[in-house]
Order: structure tokens, then C-alpha cells, then sequence
């Protein structure tokens, strides 16, 4: 086990997925690594007149009506990492005006906003639309648990968690905060499934990242946060840690609103951004999880990048996506997939690239299909890449003994 | 590492009524003429990406900068309200209207949140940190203090921020009006700062602090996190505005944090997340006096508030 210097840790985490309905962040790591796949026939909505029909959901059952699904998912994963943490039911931390909250969204309550204009429209049939704003999700959090420190939603596509993570890392380090819930949500709804298959995105079956017979995404329900914080402050009351966050970046493509850089230069940029914040060299890493969408482009540019910033290891460095098993959660996923780092460093195991039916050239890595594999993990880069040109980078180290 | 964090140029743009829009265009043609994208054009397809441009552009050229920039430390933090929630609702009503055939996959990418600020990525070449946030009418400040935050740390040398909006039609009005807000007359507009790092002695000003409140006493929590950022006391402060929220909450919070001076209300207050850097902008172009910092301060609807803390002028 390796020192750990960053003075970031992560010590509660919550993940709601179909794997893990309940928040329940163990069913989720065991049902990943076990190889499970969520992808199925869409129940909440009638996807009949779509070529597409399959996405990762929830069961919208366990939802009440007129309750919003991104809230409710929020909500329970939001509650199971502060739990995890050891805070009390209801309230994030002791010290609620040094404890902060980042949420990253990209619909965040859309189904609110989807009833309103389903309905007339009016300003005057409005009441709906106090769930819909983007913030309303953190605001709600933020009441719920009385906190009184900086509280931001962050909307950067499917980056979006990722930079949740990352933002709260920083405001920690900079001792703007002691601690702080940080992850995304973002819930499965016509809205973007119509969008995603007016660009013809969408797998018609299976998410098979890095597969030369790979179709498209797949959308799914989910929400994760994590709780960080300052190491001396997470020490002192005794808390234990399943690693730190090291290491954040953020950089832009600047070349296309929907299509990745073919060559992955602003995610090869914010790796190295990432490895330099956390003082590491690239051959530090250990494991990659992938943003791995199984569309053609991302999967290309996502290993381009991965060799343009890491460089010569080619199938030395195993390279999995969790998305062929949850489909792909938009805002939560990069929370999501920082969780499933943190799970992989504390049990040395890899989660599984599902799906991986055929060697594709062009994505020349170890993509440890189908099963899981025992691994000694230190140091786990968790990437996204989203519309707009948005990347990050998020190193997450083992902790220190 | 911590740096200065100076502004080195300002763009505003306030649009009002159908007039003002007019007049835009041929600024707007002018400002893309220089942009050249491989295989591509600069297309535009709302106000809120025309507004945010100019702006752009503007503190750019105020801080004597060219575009396309093309380096990798420039990056760009926008704050963006439910300014975009129409092209949500006109992406939503024609799915509702002619199911899959409906979804325009020229128009859907719009709908992301981010999509304002990845076209002023594409448009100007800002290959450097970047990042949208969604803070209701605080977003403008929230944006401007993550980027300060980031020059400061070192993490980029030059980085835009600021804020969009544009409150025009059903969706956008409907929300105003359920938060309990008076949806207005229908405005675009943006604010959006130039902030380098320390070296800049022919800035237009110094920032000096941020900070943010939230719950009973929001307001002057906020100042005084800012004051704290800053090293400062409330001594020596020339003047504070507020760039959004009740006034009298605001002034009261400010004194509250030991403020004693003038305080005024800026007339681009209901601007929503462009009514924070348009307020920074305004007072850096009014005649004040040589010393001392000026705060700007708002609030909002829903429990939050947020300070900067500004010094006229470059590196002392």
C-alpha cells in the first residue's frame, strides 16, 4: 500500500442503478463484477415507435407517482454515502457551514418540465416546474441535510459527474471546505431518448464498449455521490476511507458540439492535467475505467487518447467499461464510475468490459472482457468524455494503511 | 501555488426588445467573420449563443487578446440559467407532436446545458479548463468564482467566465413565475470576464475574493468568506452593489458583515446569471473613486448568496 499525500479522502458512497435500486453500493459492486446486465425493454415509457427499445432502468415502481425520478434517485444515493460515511440520518456533517455539495446533471428534474408541457404550457400551470430547474436537485439535497456551504450544479454533459467530483476535490484542497457530497444523477425519459435516437446512437440490443461489432449506447437510470473529505478533518472523527481523490482535469475538444476529437487531444490533455495535479507519473496508473460508451467514435477516440497520454503500455494496462452493464447514466456516470474505481482499488478486483464479442484494431487495449479479474490496484484514472467537447480525468489512489 | 487573479477584459450584452436585437446582427457578422472551422461553420442557433459570443469576444478583445485563441491554457466557465429551457420545450413539443420523427438531431445536442458554452469553445478555440454550471441567478458569480479559484491555484494562466441568459418564452417564464419571481418583460443578455493571472499590471481590476452563503444569514456569510479570501476587512471597502435578489436583504447582510459605505442597486439586477458579471462590468466602466475594493453582491429565491470582492486597477 502506498502513501497517500493528497489530502482529499473519499469515505461514503452511495450508487442507485439498476444493479443496486436500493442504494445499496455492495449489490452493485457484486453485480457488476459478477457480470450482470441491466440492459433490457423499456417499461416506463412507450419506446414501440422507436428502431431502439432498450435502456437501463429502474423499476419506476418503487417510485410514487408525481415524484421525480432524478430526485428520488438522488435522494436515496445521496442518503446511503452520508450513511456509509457515518453522518447522521439527515444531516451531512456536524459542521454544516464547512461542508459543501456538488451536483452534475444534464436533465436534472426534466420529467417535472416533460408533465408541464404535456399539459397547456401556461405560466399559470406552472406549480410542476418548481422541481425542474437544473439546481433544484441540490437544493433540495442541500436542505434536506442542512448544509450551509457552497452548493453548485454542475451541468457538463456526460462529464458532468465527474466534475462534481473534481470541483468538490478542489474546494477541499483549498480548505474552502472540510467536507463534501459530491456525484450525479440523471433519470431515463423520452426526452433524451428521442434526442439520442434522432442521431441514431443507440444500440438496438446490446452496449458492447470497445467491440468491433458494437452498436451504439444504451441510456440508463442512475445517481451516485461521494463523501470527501479533508484528511486531518476525516481522521480526527475517525472515518474510514476507501481511497482519495488525487488528481481532477478538465479540458475542452473545441472542435464539435456532438462528435469527439478523432483523436482524443482534449482527453489525452486533461489525463495528463490529471496526473500532473496529482504528482504522479503515467506509469503510476494501475487500471482505467473507461467512459466506453460502445459507440463508434467515443471508443476509438477514448483509446487514441489513452495512448497519446499514457503511452506504450498497450495491453499492460487493463481498460474496462461498466457501461455494456448499466448503460449509460449521463450525469451520474462519471460518479458512478469513480465509485466503481474506489470498489476496484479496495477489493484488487477489476470490473468486467461486458459484451466484447470481437477484437476491434482500432481499440488495441485490455479491455478485461466478460469477467472480472483480480488485480492489485493503486491507482485508478476514472474518464468521461461528453457532447460539447467535454472532457475529465479523475485519479483516485488506495489509501494509506 | 497562489496567484493574483486580475480581469483584463469585459463584454456585456443586454437585449430588451425586438430593436435591440436588430442591431445585433451586423456586430455579430462582423465578430465571426475571422472564424474559420475546418469542415464546418459557425452556426448559431438561439440568442443565447449569440448574446454569449459577443461577450466573449468582447472581453477578449478588451484584454487585448485575438480569436480564434487556439492555446490550451484558455478555458471558459459559464454559468447558464433556465435561459435554454425553450429549446427544451420546442425539442419536447415536436417529439409530442410526431413521435421519433419530431427529435431533429441538428436541434437535440441544444438541449444540453453545456451546448452554449462548447460552441463559444469551438467558435473562439478554448482549448483550456472548461465547465457550465447551473446556479439559477447565481450561476454568473458561481462561474466566475470557480474560475478565479482556478487561475489562482495555477491550473490555467487566461480563462472566461461569466454568465448567459435569455427569458423568453413559456418554459423559461413558467419557471420564473413557480419560483416565485415576476416573469418580466422578455431580455438576453450576458456578462462575461477576462481573468489572467498576476503580471497583468495594465488589468482593469484586481479580484480579490469570493465567497458563498447559504441559510439564515446567507448574505453576510458570503461576505465574509469573501473578506477572508481576500485578507480584508469590511475598512476598506469603497462601495457595494447588488447584482440581484431583495435589496434590502442584501444591504442588510453587507452591514451585517461590517460594511459601512455606499450601497447601490445595478440596473442589469434582473439579468439572471448575466446579472452578476453585467453588474462587475458596469461598475469597472463607471468613474469612482482611485481607492480602495467595491463589493458585489446577490442573492436569490431559493436560500443562496454570493460575494465578490474587487480592487480597480492591475499588479501593485
Amino acid at each position: 500500500m502506498i502513501q497517500v499525500n493528497a489530502p482529499v479522502l473519499v469515505t461514503g458512497i452511495g450508487v442507485v442503478s439498476p444493479l443496486s435500486p436500493d442504494g445499496d453500493r455492495e449489490r452493485f459492486w457484486s453485480s457488476l463484477c459478477a457480470g450482470a446486465c441491466a440492459v433490457r425493454e423499456i417499461r416506463s415509457f412507450d419506446a414501440s415507435p422507436y428502431s431502439s427499445r432498450v435502456a437501463a432502468e429502474i423499476d419506476r415502481s418503487a417510485i410514487g407517482d408525481g415524484t421525480d425520478p432524478a430526485r428520488w434517485m438522488a435522494e436515496l444515493a445521496f442518503r446511503q454515502a452520508l450513511a456509509d460515511a457515518g453522518f447522521s440520518p439527515g444531516k451531512a456533517a456536524e459542521c454544516s457551514a464547512r461542508t459543501g455539495l456538488v451536483v452534475g446533471t444534464v436533465l436534472g428534474g426534466i420529467h417535472s418540465g416533460l408533465r408541464h408541457l404535456a399539459g397547456n404550457g401556461s405560466e399559470q400551470g406552472a406549480s410542476p416546474l418548481k422541481g425542474y430547474p437544473l439546481r433544484a436537485v441540490a437544493d433540495g439535497l442541500a436542505r434536506e441535510a442542512g448544509i450551509e456551504g457552497p452548493v453548485l450544479t454542475v451541468s457538463t454533459a456526460c462529464a458532468s459527474g465527474s466534475d462534481a467530483i473534481g470541483i468538490a476535490a478542489r474546494w477541499i484542497a483549498r480548505g474552502e471546505v472540510d467536507a463534501a457530497v459530491a456525484g450525479g444523477v440523471d433519470a431515463l425519459c423520452e426526452f433524451s431518448f428521442s434526442g439520442f435516437h434522432a442521431l441514431k446512437a443507440l444500440t438496438q440490443d446490446l452496449v458492447r464498449p470497445f467491440s468491433r461489432n458494437r452498436t451504439g449506447l444504451a441510456l440508463g437510470d442512475g445517481a451516485a455521490f461521494l463523501v470527501l473529505e479533508r484528511a486531518a478533518f476525516a481522521r480526527a472523527r475517525g472515518a474510514r476511507s476507501y481511497g482519495a481523490v488525487a488528481g481532477y482535469a478538465a479540458l475542452a475538444d473545441a472542435v464539435h458540439l456532438t462528435a469527439p476529437d478523432r483523436e482524443g487531444r482534449g482527453l489525452s490533455g486533461s489525463i495528463t492535467a490529471c496526473l500532473r495535479d496529482a504528482g504522479l507519473p503515467p506509469d503510476a496508473v494501475d487500471y482505467v475505467n473507461a467512459h466506453g460508451t460502445g459507440t463508434l467514435y467515443n471508443d476509438w477516440m477514448e483509446c487514441k487518447a489513452i495512448e497519446r497520454a499514457i503511452g506504450g503500455r498497450g495491453r499492460a494496462l487493463p481498460v474496462s467499461s461498466i457501461k455494456g452493464a448499466i448503460g449509460h447514466t449521463f450525469g451520474a456516470a462519471g460518479a458512478i464510475e469513480a465509485a466503481a474505481c474506489l470498489l476496484a482499488i479496495r477489493d484488487g478486483l477489476l470490473p468486467p468490459t461486458l459484451h466484447h464479442d470481437e477484437e476491434d484494431p482500432g481499440c488495441d487495449i485490455d479491455c478485461v472482457p466478460d469477467k472480472a479479474r483480480p488485480a492489485k490496484v493503486r491507482a485508478a484514472l476514472s474518464l468521461s468524455a461528453g457532447f460539447g467537447g467535454q472532457n475529465a480525468a479523475l485519479l483516485l489512489l488506495g489509501d494509506a494503511p | 501555488m497562489s496567484r493574483g487573479v486580475f480581469i483584463r477584459g469585459t463584454g456585456t450584452v443586454l437585449l430588451r426588445g425586438p430593436g435591440d436585437a436588430e442591431r445585433l446582427a451586423p456586430r455579430l457578422a462582423e465578430a465571426v467573420a475571422p472564424i474559420e472551422i475546418p469542415g464546418n461553420r459557425v452556426r448559431m442557433v438561439h440568442r443565447i449563443e449569440e448574446v454569449a459570443f459577443l461577450a466573449a469576444a468582447d472581453a477578449l478583445a478588451g484584454g487585448g487578446r485575438a480569436f480564434p485563441v487556439g492555446e490550451a491554457g484558455t478555458g471558459i466557465v459559464l454559468g447558464i440559467d433556465e435561459g435554454i429551457d425553450d429549446i427544451k420545450a420546442d425539442h419536447w413539443r415536436a417529439v409530442l407532436a410526431e413521435g421519433p420523427l419530431g427529435a431533429s438531431p441538428l436541434h437535440f445536442p441544444f438541449t444540453a446545458p453545456n451546448a452554449v458554452t462548447a460552441q463559444l469553445t469551438i467558435f473562439l478555440d478554448l482549448r483550456g479548463e472548461t465547465a457550465t454550471v447551473c446556479g439559477g441567478t447565481l450561476s454568473g458569480a458561481e462561474a466566475i468564482g470557480l474560475a478565479a479559484a482556478s487561475v489562482r491555484d495555477g491550473r490555467c494562466d487566461s480563462i472566461l467566465a461569466g454568465g448567459a441568459t435569455s427569458i423568453g418564452r413559456t418554459l423559461a417564464r413558467g419557471i420564473e413565475s413557480a419560483c416565485g419571481g415576476q416573469a418580466g418583460e422578455p431580455r438576453d443578455g450576458a456578462g462575461i470576464l477576462l481573468l489572467e493571472a498576476e503580471g497583468a499590471d495594465d488589468a482593469a481590476a484586481e479580484i480579490l475574493g469570493y465567497g458563498e452563503g447559504r441559510g439564515a444569514g446567507r448574505v453576510a456569510a458570503a461576505v465574509s468568506r469573501c473578506l477572508a479570501e481576500a485578507k480584508s476587512g469590511p475598512g476598506r471597502l469603497s462601495g457595494a452593489v447588488c447584482a440581484g435578489g431583495d435589496p434590502r436583504e442584501i444591504a442588510a447582510g453587507v452591514r451585517d458583515a461590517g460594511f459601512k459605505g455606499a450601497f447601490s442597486l445595478a440596473p442589469s439586477a434582473d439579468m439572471h446569471s448575466a446579472a452578476f458579471p453585467m453588474t462587475v462590468a458596469g461598475v469597472l466602466r463607471e468613474p469612482a473613486p482611485a481607492e480602495g475594493a467595491f463589493l458585489v453582491v446577490a442573492a436569490d429565491r431559493l436560500g443562496g448568496a454570493a460575494s465578490l470582492l474587487v480592487r480597480r486597477g492591475g499588479a501593485t
